[in-house]
């Protein structure tokens, strides 16, 4: 590997990790928040299928990113 | 780094003439998300059925209650997975069995949802959005039970001892799996109790 993908690792490395369970309980918080605010969209607003089709995206990516850890699928075999 | 690069090193994807790629995906991940990709088709295709048979109008006579709960509860039970995932790869057993036990507790209550859910509807399933509704639930719950199924081994294999620290990609590929059905069921909630246009 040449020396600056080195660095490039080194650097990666360096970066600080968030707290796991931290994560675990933020998004868990935020997608019962969209779930609630989902079910109020509809009691509240007639035409709802836009707001519901974005809320609905926000919440497959917050799953599929934090909780099945999708950036991962990318990463280099040393970083697992 | 030295390691990899050693003379009894065999080539595998992605490196080429001695080069290895920093950034080589793990054969793994990429073969569980494929599978992913493939059932993605499946549910898309009974999701478009949905609005295609029945239109985009919410139904009348569902139990709005009942279908916020079970959102609620799997969405728990994805956060209790995560959890166990989590223990798991400190090395710490005793909560991975607590968390993935809570885990299959509470899939086990969503499919007692749609089983109450179902025995309660008020609609046929020769009605249009009736055939949308049954399959479309069935189809989840059959994918949850099988999830339960799946999360019940990987307790019993982590319970006698099975799965490390370091080596745990069964219990990451079941989890990841109760993540997907979760996935799943966040865009089948909406279509089948809230959308409207």
């Amino acid at each position: 590997m040449s020396r600056e993908g080195h660095e490039t690792v080194a650097a990666e490395s360096a970066t600080p990790r968030r707290n796991p369970i931290t994560v675990g309980w933020v998004v868990f918080a935020v997608l019962v928040f969209l779930t609630v605010v989902e079910y109020l969209i509809f009691l509240w607003i007639d035409r709802n299928l836009p707001i519901m089709i974005a809320m609905n995206i926000a919440d497959a990516a917050l799953i599929m990113v934090y909780f099945m850890h999708l950036p991962r699928v990318w990463r280099g075999k040393e970083d697992e | 780094m030295v390691a990899e690069t050693s003379v009894l090193h065999q080539p595998q994807y992605g490196e080429h003439a001695g080069h290895t790629h920093p950034k080589r995906p793990a054969m793994n991940q990429v073969g569980l998300w494929l599978f992913f990709l493939s059932e993605t088709f499946l549910f898309a295709a009974l999701l478009s059925a949905r609005f295609y048979l029945a239109g985009f109008h919410a139904p009348e006579h569902v139990n709005q209650q009942l279908g916020l709960a079970i959102t609620i509860i799997l969405v728990t039970s994805s956060f209790t997975a995560y959890m166990s995932e989590t223990a798991m790869a400190r090395g710490d057993r005793t909560n991975f069995l607590r968390f993935i036990l809570a885990t299959i507790f509470l899939g086990l209550v969503f499919a007692v949802g749609v089983g109450i859910e179902w025995s309660e509807a008020e609609f046929s399933v020769h009605e249009p959005y009736g055939t949308a509704f049954f399959s479309m639930t069935g189809l989840h719950a059959s994918h949850v039970i099988s999830g339960v199924g799946i999360l019940a081994l990987v307790a019993y294999l982590g319970a006698r001892g099975h799965f490390t620290k370091d080596s745990h990609w069964g219990v990451e590929a079941a989890i990841k799996y109760w993540h997907f059905v979760d996935v799943v069921w966040v865009f089948f909630y909406p279509a089948l109790y809230l959308i409207n246009w």
